[in-house]
């Protein structure tokens, strides 16, 4: 009776607290992330092809943002924060589309998220370097802060080719554009002695454009509010493939 | 000669040699000593903003910095670098120009500040567009009208130079040459520039008396000037409109950072320090002189819808108080300031 009292007391102390998985375990491993672009059903081609979104055409010649804070959840909502957690991603730079993510402790994870942009706090600390060097241009020089995505295109527009730019900056007050992406895994990647797993997202560019707000390329498109653009794109990236 | 009259007159020689030799009060070298680089808050001040935070003073790091600042070679075609509009013996502001001219001899549309107490603005530039001293130097680098170069560029032609390796091995514990080291060296040699021993602030200290016109017009600052220019630093760092009248610019000020109509016209309050130096005076450098801003706010404020609320009625002042109030900022200028050989150009 007593053993079972015991273990009974194990368990209970053991499902007690839910607190962050330490970073620093003697069980570690990495996670490759891999990024691709598509517009809806095809792949994403800079000064390529034309594309039709909502109607209209479109043809990309620019398109990278930032990915920071990249957290993993496992099923009891433990979560793992990367440390220094910053990549730019730009569809120019095929290396930039895959990173690694190291030191996630072993366990089964069952979500992600990450934020598109920098933070805010990042914003206003002064001179950063790696992916946050200003080198990159993705930053505003004489309002100092960060693009935290850049979009730039050609579209027909009464039978013109005319120049769509889109650079969504700024990180505070009512027109923040920081928004965290939530990505559900569609199933547990169980980090653990034997893999080595490649987490494959796919984010759709076409959903700049749409969901919940319907954007039209015409006269007005490069004045669009950009948190219209953000609370469209909050919801671009998928699953494509666990490895 | 009786050995009282020549103990006299050795002292009567060593009191003459000691007042000969005694270093004029108003004149203080003891900041021209080229390995004190401390940053030290003058007492009283309140807490500055930045104080080095993940950016450690080192002497290292405060010669680089200043190497940085007057290397010309952080422009495209190695004409112009920060020295250049910013001048030492100006306050590091640019002597008698309204507008600097850059690269190609192009002017912008504002007036170069000057440099000083950097480390307690809340923000830089008259619309106050950054938000960090680090983050500033990027600005006149990469504006076509000022430096027009790029940030690859100039680590390119850093990297390639020896004495920029080694300096940048001292100060940052290996020779690559980056964006964030250039910033942060910068940082600490223009943070050091504290400017506090103008003869206000001996007279604070206890150190020096004022006279009878500048004891009025003390009198007269503090009843008209110093809600925006408040001491010690002489200005809140507010953007205020005073009430300029728009000319061909049509500078939005504040406005055109925040997008706010509230902040339209609006332009960061300057300090009162170093006038001497820095003229001339408004965010276009339009008033040449001290008396022509007095008579602006005279007689020539603009009303318009942001014009701040304290300037409605403008400043009218008698010609005593004129007199008096000049007197007075002339105790702002710091001579040791200009003098400083520490932020010299270096000669080597």
């Amino acid at each position: 009776m007593n053993r079972y009292l015991f273990l009974i007391a194990i368990l209970a102390l053991s499902a007690c607290d839910k607190k962050p998985v330490p970073t620093e375990t003697p069980t570690q491993k990495n996670m490759t992330i891999n990024i691709s672009h598509v517009v809806d059903e095809q792949e994403l081609l800079l000064n390529d092809r034309w594309y039709t979104i909502n109607g209209d055409s479109i043809r990309f010649t620019s398109y990278a943002y930032f990915i920071s804070n990249i957290k993993f959840y496992n099923a009891q909502g433990d979560t793992f924060a990367e440390p220094e957690s910053y990549h730019l991603i730009n569809q120019d730079s095929a290396p930039s589309k895959t990173f690694t993510v190291s030191g996630i402790p072993y366990g089964s994870y069952t979500g992600v998220s990450f934020l598109i942009g920098v933070d805010s706090i990042r914003n206003v600390s002064g001179a950063q370097t790696g992916a946050l060097d200003p080198m990159s241009g993705m930053f505003w020089d004489w309002n100092t802060g960060y693009i935290m995505s850049k979009l730039e295109a050609e579209y027909i527009y009464k039978d013109r080719i005319n120049p769509l730019v889109w650079h969504v900056g700024g990180f505070s007050g009512i027109h923040n554009p920081l928004r965290i992406l939530h990505v559900n895994l569609p199933r547990t990647i169980t980090l653990s002695d034997n893999s080595a797993p490649q987490l494959y997202l796919e984010g759709n560019i076409a959903e700049w454009f749409k969901t919940p707000t319907l954007v039209r390329l015409d006269d007005n498109t490069n004045i669009i509010a950009r948190t219209t653009l953000v609370d469209n794109y909050v919801d671009m990236f998928t699953v494509k493939d666990i490895k | 000669m009786s050995s009282k009259k020549s103990l006299i007159s050795f002292f009567a020689a060593m009191l003459l040699l000691y007042a000969a030799c005694k270093p004029d009060p108003s004149f203080d070298v003891t900041k021209v000593t080229g390995d004190d680089i401390t940053f030290k808050i003058p007492d009283g001040w309140p807490a500055p903003k930045y104080n080095f935070e993940n950016n450690t003073l080192t002497k290292e790091g405060f010669y680089l910095g200043r190497k940085l600042f007057y290397d010309t070679r952080l422009s495209r075609d190695n004409s112009t670098s920060c020295g250049s509009c910013h001048q030492a013996f100006a306050a590091f502001a640019h002597a008698d120009h309204d507008l600097s001219h850059g690269i190609d001899d192009l002017t912008g549309t504002r007036n170069s500040p000057p440099i000083f107490n950097m480390n307690w603005h809340t923000s830089f530039f008259w619309d106050g567009g950054v938000n960090h001293i680090e983050s500033q130097p990027i600005n006149p680098i990469q504006n076509p009208v000022e430096m027009d170069e790029t940030l690859v560029n100039i680590i390119s032609k850093l990297s390639a130079d020896a004495e920029y390796r080694r300096m940048f091995k001292a100060a940052w514990g290996d020779e690559t040459v980056n964006s964030q080291r250039i910033f942060k060296s910068m940082a600490q040699f223009m943070g050091m520039m504290v400017s506090a021993n103008a003869k206000y602030d001996q007279y604070m200290r206890g150190e020096a008396t004022f006279t009878s016109a500048e004891t009025n017009g003390l009198k007269v600052f503090n009843d008209n000037c110093a809600s925006c220019h408040k001491a010690p630093l002489f200005t809140t760092f507010e953007f205020i409109n005073n009430g300029l009248k728009v000319n061909d610019f049509n500078d939005s000020g504040r406005a055109h950072i925040t997008l706010k109509a509230e902040d339209m016209r609006k332009f960061k309050v300057p300090s009162l320090r170093n006038l001497a130096y820095t003229q001339p005076y408004m965010h276009d450098g339009r008033i040449k002189t001290l008396e022509g801003v007095l008579n602006h706010y005279a007689t020539g404020i603009v009303q318009s819808p942001t014009l701040d609320a304290r300037l409605q009625s403008g400043i009218q002042l008698t010609t005593q108080q004129r007199s008096d109030l000049l007197a007075f900022l002339n105790t702002l200028n710091d001579e040791s300031f200009t003098k400083d050989a520490r932020f010299f150009e270096p000669t080597n």
